[in-house]
């Protein structure tokens, strides 16, 4: 048996399964032969920590991740950029190496740098640049870019989208598109057999936060544009063109499972969750910033009275508030003693905030030892929220003056992260068939390692979905 | 320094044995011995796994990918 997964990176399950079910036949033909589903997400339900607990499964506290980026220790906003070797966790294709399996990953978030398995490896949006060492062997990226035409027109991601009309980068994101899956068949044609294939597709994640007002009825900024009504929709058909094409490769006794790491929805506003703590005085500065600035800017400028701080929040999309510990924050204000009382008045606060109007908000609050299990539990957040279960996103810049803002200093943006991804696994054998319930992100690693027959390390915290 | 008695010996195949002595003869003078070749592989394979990641990305790199998480919206 091998193993085909195409991760689609923000999927949303209403869309694929409901909405557009019947405009992306690729995906329905894969779930109407075999057994599909949402699939809970990771608390926060970003890239990462979704996808290496994914193909790890393993809990995030094992690798003490709770974003692409994580405070350095012995700091409060010197940010460290995740990359493959902070993750400590083995992934399906270290242990498959181990055991002389051969593995292709290509685009996986979270490998860069790529590491010296059994097989080959493509990483993802977080390499530096073109001539950064990408793949593995190094051999392999004179062929990964001669795929595209040559390193001038490699793409490593669509990004700048706030400073790019919707409509350029709707065509950059079909050209990223067209792209990944180029080098994914030119892999699949060239490096001969494998017993496990990865590919992750990152542009429907791209395209959400700017092209999701263009379809959505109920958003509140809504745009009525003919031109990009469909704009989304294409581009997950796009996606499931592609993937039919490139199933043609496969061989027929292959399982595949589609999977995203989270979904997406609809964002009404952010709540400035910094001026929030403020305000209750859980965060004191010794000096106002005289414009918006990020809590880092805030931090180098001296502006933060750390020594009267409790708490304070990062996160862009999910609120990550850290309570000023003493012994593990450089100037901790809290107690150890006084840990589990002040983290529990700041989680009710944020639990009680109120919509602009006044409106009662469905605000989720997670408390770490709730969320979160492991060895590096001490790194992750004190508390996560999802305001309004996610239709609010969140921002921690300070000196907006109020706790609302519809955009960061970034700019707008029109769709937070969802708490489910979509599952689809077509299993040759059809030992699984029909909808499956209360999957977890943890489940992918030891479901895909016994479709290989191979028994999951000990302490996996998913369990096989059949 | 280690003493040469912290020295153990380990098998390996023949086959990759010959393979590596190939290696080192074609190396031009980098690896002097297959036993230097395999400490300097197993070395690198080692500090990989155990690394703390720090090291990754240079200053340069890291302000390049926060910018880009930055128009992300991410950070």
């Amino acid at each position: 048996m091998r193993v085909f997964v195409l991760g689609i990176d923000s999927a949303e399950p209403d869309l694929v399964f409901r909405e557009w079910g019947e405009k992306l036949p690729a995906i329905k033909s894969l779930r109407s032969e075999g057994a599909w589903g949402r699939i809970s997400s990771t608390i926060p339900p970003i890239t990462c920590p979704a996808w290496p607990s994914a193909f790890s499964g393993f809990n995030p506290g094992h690798f003490g991740l709770y974003d692409l980026r994580y405070r350095r220790p012995g700091t409060y906003t010197d940010f460290g950029i995740v990359n493959s070797r902070v993750i400590k966790v083995p992934r399906i294709w270290d242990i498959l190496s181990r055991r002389g399996l051969k593995s292709g990953v290509v685009f996986v978030p979270t490998t860069y740098p790529p590491s010296r398995i059994n097989g080959f490896m493509v990483s993802s949006f977080l390499t530096p640049t073109v001539e950064s060492q990408f793949t593995h062997p190094p051999s392999l990226k004179k062929l990964v870019l001669d795929a595209v035409g040559g390193p001038e027109n490699y793409i490593i991601d669509v990004y700048d989208y706030r400073r790019k009309d919707p409509k350029q980068l709707y065509e950059e994101l079909k050209r990223k598109t067209e792209h990944d899956f180029k080098v994914i068949r030119k892999l699949l044609k060239t490096q001969g057999e494998w017993d496990l294939f990865v590919a992750v597709i990152m542009t429907v994640d791209r395209a959400q936060h700017t092209l999701w007002k263009f379809f959505d009825r109920d958003h509140p900024r809504y745009v009525d544009d003919p031109e990009l009504r469909d704009g989304l929709l294409d581009l997950y058909v796009q996606i499931d063109r592609e993937l039919e094409k490139t199933l043609e490769l496969i061989p027929k006794d292959t399982a595949v499972i589609v999977v995203s790491d989270h979904g997406a929805k609809r964002m009404f506003y952010r709540i400035n969750v910094n001026e929030a703590l403020m305000s209750e005085g859980f965060l004191k500065l010794k000096e106002k910033p005289k414009e918006p600035i990020g809590l880092a800017d805030a931090d180098k400028r001296g502006l933060i009275d750390w020594e009267h701080t409790q708490a304070f929040a990062l996160g862009a999309y999910i609120g990550q508030v850290f309570i000023n510990l003493e012994g593990r924050e450089p100037k901790g204000a809290v107690e150890k003693n006084e840990y589990i009382e002040v983290r529990k008045e700041v989680a009710d606060f944020l639990k009680n905030i109120r919509g602009p109007n006044g409106e009662k908000l469905d605000n989720r609050v997670f408390v770490r030892e709730e969320a979160y299990r492991g060895e590096n539990i001490d790194r992750m957040p004190d508390i996560t929220v999802y305001f309004d279960n996610l239709h609010y996103g969140a921002n921690e810049a300070l000196g907006l003056g109020s706790l609302y803002s519809l955009e960061t200093v970034k700019g707008p943006d029109d769709s937070n992260h969802g708490e489910y991804g979509i599952f689809v696994l077509r299993d040759p054998e059809g030992r699984v068939k029909g909808e499956i319930k209360g999957l977890k992100m943890e489940d992918l690693a030891p479901t895909i390692l016994k479709l290989l027959e191979i028994p999951a390390p000990s302490g996996i915290e998913g369990k096989s979905i059949f | 320094m280690k003493k040469l008695s912290d020295k153990v010996a380990v098998e390996i195949s023949k086959e990759l044995f010959e393979k590596a002595e190939k290696f080192v003869k074609e190396s031009g003078g980098e690896f002097k011995s297959v036993e230097e070749l395999v400490e300097f592989v197993l070395k690198e394979v080692l500090e990989e796994e155990e690394g703390s990641g720090e090291s990754v990305y240079s200053k340069e790199e890291e302000e390049e990918i926060k910018k880009r998480l930055r128009a992300l919206g991410y950070l």
